[in-house]
């Protein structure tokens, strides 16, 4: 099923077949000519459509992104955009479905989230071997460190402002008139222990051997989940890390696979999390105080130390859950990258719940 | 016996940097082959560390296990005395060791969903958090930095 895939992931050419025709430069074209068909059904007043420079970015650990440009013409007029294939590879840090992350990108168009336009679906990935859309590429770069790399530390600020205001209008999207309360389903004031759930469902598919570091902490969690205080759109991974700027603009939040309707403070939580500090805090300036304060004034919502404590302990051990799932995905022989038990994340999660109690 | 293990896995990575990434063109597939050869390094660097570190967690959840066996229901408690009397002897076995220490774990798991004394639970959770700190297979994650 993937075998078309890989010819063309393989960076160093195959040797010409002996009839003279290069197998990966086939499997190329083959998938080009795929692409072409799938997006002439997607834009009904097109012609001429072309697929050219397809090729697999080192962006995204969960899913293979395939850029593509496509030129086609419309009413007398060429156009031409970058698209991105986001395809399921056959092992990966998160099993997740793409028809519900097409939803979502689809909810967000009427909105003021910035986020890519989405174009086609798969999820029976009938057409390229696995679950599949397509999306328009939205300019800018994305870096993972942004806000403790060498912009001068009035632009970090400015951007680290940005990232929690755009956190507040990804809370404040209508889920009922966008339709995402009916698509992806309302847990009420119990988001904690639904995500908990879920995640630990994750932890028992995957898990290799026995860690009682993550049955103490899970057991910690379920004592302690707190009841939501109303429920909101939660992108699931929010960070410097999946956006794109431009300057010093964020142009568009990506990589809602696991977006989902939650507790306010989730995604709060994962920011404030000890344990990714370096992508989301400037030292001294920029720290849970300063975080939480602003995320007050965006939202108006108060915060819980004790609640976001327990957030905090959340998103380390859904964390580590993500990485238990590339753990299996080695060993099983479907992912490339290789991965560790956890336990430094072990030891933050110890240290917050010697704190909180 | 030479080349050392170490010398095999520092080798590898020369060979594999020197000149095989110089010839991959592909981004996607020279980050993989980045992050390989960190994880090989890694293990160059703490391989030697594996068996001392199992000799130590298996020397603690043993003791740990012992003194938690008057708290756990009865047939608990059979399964610890059954795992503690079937102790590899030889402690070179490497694999014997490793099955070992997933046994342990295991029963350390069921212990804590049991009902123990503060003493005992304090004293397994202060053995987990110790554990963490001597876990001699530790990669931080090859994240991309930058991309456009």
């Amino acid at each position: 099923m993937l075998a078309s895939t890989v010819a063309v992931a393989m960076p160093v050419r195959e040797k010409p077949s002996t009839d003279g025709t290069d197998p990966a430069t086939d499997q190329q074209a083959l998938l080009e000519n795929k692409l072409a068909s799938v997006l002439l059904g997607e834009l009904p007043e097109s012609s001429d459509i072309r697929v050219s420079q397809l090729v697999r970015t080192s962006t995204g650990l969960s899913r293979e992104n395939w850029m593509f440009l496509a030129e086609w013409r419309e009413r007398g007029a060429m156009k031409s955009r970058r698209m991105l294939l986001r395809r399921d590879p056959a092992g990966s840090l998160l099993v997740t479905d793409r028809e519900r992350e097409f939803q979502v990108l689809r909810a967000l168009e009427a909105t003021s989230v910035p986020a890519p336009p989405v174009r086609w679906v798969d999820s029976a990935g009938t057409v390229f071997g696995s679950p599949s859309m397509i999306m328009d590429v939205v300019e800018g770069s994305c870096d993972w460190y942004v806000l403790n790399g060498s912009r001068p530390l009035e632009q970090r600020l400015h951007l680290a402002r940005g990232f929690i205001e755009l956190l507040a209008r990804i809370q404040k999207v209508d889920v009922h008139k966008t339709g995402l309360a009916r698509d992806l389903g309302d847990p009420g004031n119990n988001g904690a222990i639904t995500e908990l759930k879920q995640w630990e469902a994750e932890f028992r598919r995957v898990q290799l051997e026995p860690l009682p570091e993550m049955e103490l902490i899970l057991d910690w969690l379920r004592q302690r989940a707190p009841l939501s205080a109303g429920s909101v759109l939660v992108h699931g991974d929010f960070k410097p890390g999946n956006a794109l700027l431009m300057g010093d603009e964020i142009t568009a939040m990506l990589d809602w696979e696991t977006a989902h309707l939650g507790d306010p403070l989730e995604d709060l939580g994962w920011i404030t999390n000890p344990a990714r500090a370096r992508e989301h805090q400037i030292r001294g300036v920029w720290e849970r105080e300063q975080i939480v304060r602003a995320y007050t004034e965006a939202t108006g919502r108060y915060v819980d130390p004790r609640e976001l404590l327990w957030w905090n302990v959340f998103s380390c051990w859904k964390l580590s859950v993500i990485i238990l799932t590339g753990m299996h995905a080695f060993v099983a022989g479907t992912l490339n990258r290789i991965y560790h038990t956890p336990v430094w994340l072990f030891q933050n999660m110890f240290t917050l719940m010697k704190e909180a109690d | 016996m030479r080349p050392s293990i170490t010398e095999q896995l520092d080798g590898m990575c020369r060979v594999l940097e020197e000149t095989v990434a110089p010839e991959v063109h592909s981004g996607h597939a020279l980050e993989i082959l980045r992050s390989l050869v960190s994880n090989v390094r890694m293990l160059s660097k703490n391989w030697h560390n594996v068996p001392g570190f199992l000799d130590w967690d298996n020397g603690a959840t043993v003791e740990l296990l012992f003194s938690a066996r008057p708290d756990v229901c009865e047939a608990l408690r059979r399964r610890i005395e059954a795992a503690l009397a079937e102790a590899p002897l030889n402690q070179t076995d490497i694999l014997a060791v490793d099955t070992f220490n997933q046994q342990l774990r295991q029963l350390t798991t069921e212990c804590l969903a049991d009902t123990l004394t503060p003493p005992v639970r304090e004293k397994i959770l202060q053995h987990l958090s110790d554990r963490t700190t001597r876990y001699p297979m530790r990669l931080s994650g090859a994240t991309p930095k930058q991309t456009s």
